[in-house]
């Protein structure tokens, strides 16, 4: 009951706030994009066009996942909100829990508008497929696992510090591949030391589905079951992680 | 007992502070700007942790959430999630603390006309009624009170005093904070002084 009371306020809170608008903003450019798709002569051009439309609504996705991140927990705390709810016979534990669940109810509606925003288009030029339900699946996903590391961020930092944090841990993901090469050939310390990064490193490429959808190529249901597995551990660990911050943290800064 | 408080890289703002508060009792910390009052009050909430001494909620330490069950309190700012209306926000808070009387709250705060109203558009004074409407709407037995009638006009702070006068005659103990000695007095307040750091 605690926990669902305090995630329907998060997700109120930053659907209302902003999230909402920017659907409908990201569905207008949408249908800007659509005419340029149309205007292409050759297939694989409209593919590529509406190719960029879906990666838009991956981009936007991710912003928006750090931003509802954020506000959990540091937003929180940063505007003072978090202090009336904290001084209720909850404990801190229970607090993160809930906005924890927030985060994850606001990521899958925020998956589903940013993906509600480029239908309109999708269906326009005959590319509603069944994939795309495993496209959804697996955006959901990238957004509750960058949503995850942004509660668990926010715990340490003010807002725009823990923003420029997760950005810089996302952009790290794409050299996950890389990380995992080294492990490979270097020596027992440093492979070590790598292999433990390639776990930590979101590596989002793994989740990134769009692709197979606008090339028509096969999903690979038994990597996104894995992935799956893999977000819900480490947003686990993430949640528990930013529950022991919590309870050390003194909660106002007014001396 | 004898609490104590020192923020990172800043001066010791609580130097053995002690004090009891009994059921129907008023205490007033009192102290210049930096003298620790917020500090004192975050302490007594269980929002922020002593370096040493010993603090008694209803016989728990503040840390235990327990301990807050009967815990009121009404911050110096204005805390206030701008997209939900005052209805549905006390709803939450009540249901948080274990239940509460919502209505008869909005009531008593002078806020039923406004209670489908969205926070963001409150105006400042509005915005302090929602406070002091939160920490009441589960009838605390202890209310924490952080600079309380900052933001209020004369009417509504005098509405104020009035219902805090009801709910002190009734049981209910205050730990206050002021900058102005006379809202102390007003609600008949024991004075503990806090040295300026």
């Amino acid at each position: 009951m605690i926990w669902r009371v305090v995630a329907t306020e998060l997700v109120e809170e930053v659907l209302q706030r902003r999230l909402i608008a920017a659907a409908v903003v990201l569905a207008v450019v949408h249908l800007l994009l659509a005419p340029a798709a149309g205007a292409a002569s050759l297939g694989y051009q409209a593919r590529g066009v509406l190719a960029v439309g879906l990666w838009l609504s991956t981009l936007a996705g991710l912003g928006g996942a750090v931003f509802i991140g954020l506000q959990a927990v540091s937003g929180a705390l940063d505007d003072g909100t978090a202090e009336l709810a904290l001084v209720r016979p909850i404990s801190r534990g229970d607090w993160v829990a809930g906005r924890a669940l927030g985060v994850a109810v606001a990521c899958v509606l925020w998956a589903s508008l940013v993906l509600a925003a480029w239908l309109p288009v999708g269906i326009g030029y005959g590319w509603l497929q069944p994939g795309l339900v495993a496209v959804w699946g697996a955006l959901c996903l990238q957004l509750c696992l960058v949503g995850a590391w942004a509660l668990f961020l926010g715990s340490l930092a003010r807002p725009a510090i823990a923003a420029m944090a997760v950005g810089a841990l996302v952009f790290a993901g794409v050299f996950a591949d890389e990380v995992l090469l080294y492990a490979s050939e270097a020596g027992a310390a440093a492979r070590v030391t790598s292999q433990l990064l390639y776990a930590v490193l979101p590596d989002l490429d793994l989740l990134d589905l769009h692709a197979a959808l606008v090339h028509e190529s096969a999903v690979d249901i038994a990597g996104l079951g894995w992935s799956a597995l893999y977000t819900a551990c480490t947003a686990g660990i993430l949640v528990s992680l930013t529950s022991r911050v919590l309870e050390r943290r003194d909660l106002r800064t007014a001396a | 007992m004898d609490v104590r408080k020192q923020w990172p890289g800043g001066p010791m703002l609580l130097r053995g502070l002690s004090f009891d508060l009994a059921p129907g009792e008023v205490v007033g910390l009192v102290g210049g700007n930096g003298s620790g009052k917020s500090t004192a009050m975050g302490i007594a909430a269980g929002l922020v942790h002593a370096d040493s001494g010993q603090i008694w909620l209803f016989g728990l330490p503040p840390t235990d959430p327990e301990s807050r069950r009967g815990l009121g309190m009404v911050p110096e700012g204005s805390h206030l999630p701008p997209s939900s209306t005052i209805r549905r926000y006390l709803a939450r808070m009540a249901t948080l603390s274990g239940g509460g009387d919502v209505d008869g709250t909005l009531a008593r705060c002078g806020l039923t006309g406004l209670a489908s109203a969205r926070m963001g558009v409150l105006s400042k004074g509005e915005r302090r009624r929602v406070l002091w409407a939160q920490a009441l709407v589960h009838r605390p037995r202890l209310l924490l009170l952080d600079e309380p009638f900052s933001g209020l006009d004369a009417e509504s702070r005098e509405a104020m005093v009035d219902e805090l006068s009801a709910r002190i005659g009734g049981g209910m103990a205050v730990l206050a904070t002021s900058h102005r000695r006379e809202d102390l007095d007003a609600l008949g307040a024991r004075l503990v002084p806090l040295e300026r750091a």
